[in-house]
């Protein structure tokens, strides 16, 4: 009976054929009155939110809402069910969109440390796992 | 020779050049020394200071003055005491039924003043004007300066102040004004316009501002509204080297009770094409009341909220509309109210 080869059935990867942005929500909160919150004041009554950000992710939600005397976030929902929020405080309409361009391209899985030994990759190995059954026989 | 240290001949100098500094915490008035020593004694002596009057409190006893000791100061005492008790009058326990002199030592308590009763200019709000309004003002601002320009007297107009109409509603409902070729304004018809109506403009004129006319024809609700074939005015190009256009603009400021930017009419004249109905349509922008907060400039601004993807709240996201927007809220408050718990909030436990 000759060796048979393992069979696979193609994984979806996210990305390959179709890309689903991972990010489904982003909610931006402000405060009409404390000075942190005038950046981000800024932003949204600016024609910058809705041309650089808002037009740019249509498959995202973007949500605004006051959480008074309390320092301006950003808060996003991925798929996964994750949430990450970026606290915003002091900075201008710029840097604003730079966090939320942050938050929307981001994958939604909990950060982790890379250390410099170990290659991740979800890539299989081009040699496929080694077998001692599987070439380089050695006839004694 | 006795050479004194430095530091403490400096130190006499100016203790003896400086006054008593010393001031009552209670009344706020300045002490003579001899009153501070006998203020300090007198706490020093009981540990606390008794509920006396301000003029008890600030009395120097004359054993003090004339340098006895304190043991006489107690003799003394005793027999006023003594003296008191035999005129069969007894001291107050209580401050029930003794009067108030003076005041707590409050700013609160202290009574009210002719500045207390000042109410500022600045922040009192002005009734918003409408396009319309403003075309009413502008239009009766041209008929008036124009009117008294042909009887002679448009300076006597323009260094008055009157903010209310000189005239009577019929004569702006039979003026014109007449635009020449060039688009600008030549000046006025009226057709009912005779020597007694000169005569009272003339008087009214000439007669110091009343009182009543400190109420500007704005916040007059009577106004004259000029017909559409009337309001042909507002394509007359604004001249900014005419005397008469200041003359114009200047009632028209009066009327309205609002000073028109200089900024704004530096951008208006700028171009000559500009037309009255540039004026009006800025002026209106100028007034427009100003948004107190971000949703207020959101609902000016829809470019965000006509997007299908934004959502714009018009208050903070409560846990609440989190439960409502996944339809649980409706289960939640049932069964809260099934099992006898606030709805929101806290019930105090009674023990």
């Amino acid at each position: 009976m000759p060796v048979q080869a393992i069979k696979s059935v193609a994984t979806s990867r996210n990305g390959v054929g179709a890309f689903i942005l991972q990010c489904r929500r982003l909610d931006f909160h402000y405060c009409d009155w404390a000075g942190s919150s005038r950046g981000m004041n800024k932003l949204l009554t600016s024609s910058l939110l809705p041309q650089q950000v808002t037009t740019k992710y249509p498959a995202t939600e973007f949500r605004i809402s006051s959480r008074p005397n309390k320092h301006p976030i950003l808060k996003a929902y991925y798929i996964n069910g994750n949430t990450k929020a970026i606290c915003v405080r002091n900075l201008e309409p710029a840097q604003i969109i730079q966090k939320a361009e942050l938050l929307l391209q981001n994958s939604g899985i909990k950060n982790k440390k890379i250390r410099g030994k170990n290659v991740v990759s979800q890539n299989e190995s081009v040699r496929g796992i080694w077998s001692p059954l599987h070439g380089g026989l050695k006839n004694v | 020779m006795s050479v004194r240290p430095t530091s403490r001949s400096i130190f006499d100098t100016l203790s003896r050049s400086s006054p008593s500094n010393h001031i009552c915490r209670q009344c706020r008035r300045t002490l003579t020394p001899q009153q501070q020593r006998y203020a300090s004694s007198a706490l020093s002596s009981n540990g606390q200071s008794p509920q006396r009057t301000i003029a008890q409190r600030h009395a120097i006893p004359a054993l003090f003055q004339s340098g006895k000791t304190q043991r006489t100061l107690v003799s003394v005492a005793r027999r006023d005491k003594e003296e008191v008790d035999d005129a069969g009058v007894t001291g107050a326990r209580t401050w029930e039924g003794l009067p108030i002199i003076g005041h707590g030592g409050d700013w609160k308590d202290m009574p009210e003043t002719v500045q207390d009763d000042y109410q500022s200019w600045h922040g009192t709000a002005l009734p918003t004007l409408s396009h319309e309004q403003l075309t009413a003002f502008l239009f009766q601002a041209i008929v008036e300066c124009h009117t008294c320009s042909e009887l002679g007297i448009a300076e006597t107009l323009a260094a008055g102040s009157h903010a209310r109409s000189l005239l009577s509603p019929d004569l702006f409902e039979t003026a014109t004004i007449a635009i020449s070729p060039k688009h600008t304004i030549q000046g006025v018809q009226h057709p009912n316009l005779d020597a007694d109506t000169t005569e009272v403009l003339q008087e009214k004129l000439q007669s110091p501002v009343e009182s009543e006319n400190t109420q500007t024809q704005a916040e007059n609700t009577q106004i004259y509204l000029p017909s559409p074939e009337q309001q042909s005015f507002l394509d007359a190009r604004i001249k900014p080297n005419n005397p008469m256009t200041f003359t114009i603009l200047k009632r028209f400021s009066f009327l309205i009770g609002r000073r028109i930017p200089d900024p704004l009419l530096t951008t208006l004249t700028q171009k000559p094409t500009n037309t009255y109905r540039h004026l009006v349509t800025a002026l209106n922008e100028h007034l427009a009341p100003k948004p107190a907060n971000v949703i207020e400039k959101l609902a000016m601004n829809q470019t965000l909220a006509n997007q299908s993807n934004v959502l714009v709240f018009p208050r903070r996201e409560t846990p609440v509309d989190k439960e409502k927007e996944v339809g649980r809220w409706k289960i939640i408050e049932e069964e809260l109210k099934k099992r006898g718990l606030p709805v929101l909030g806290r019930t105090k436990v009674q023990e």
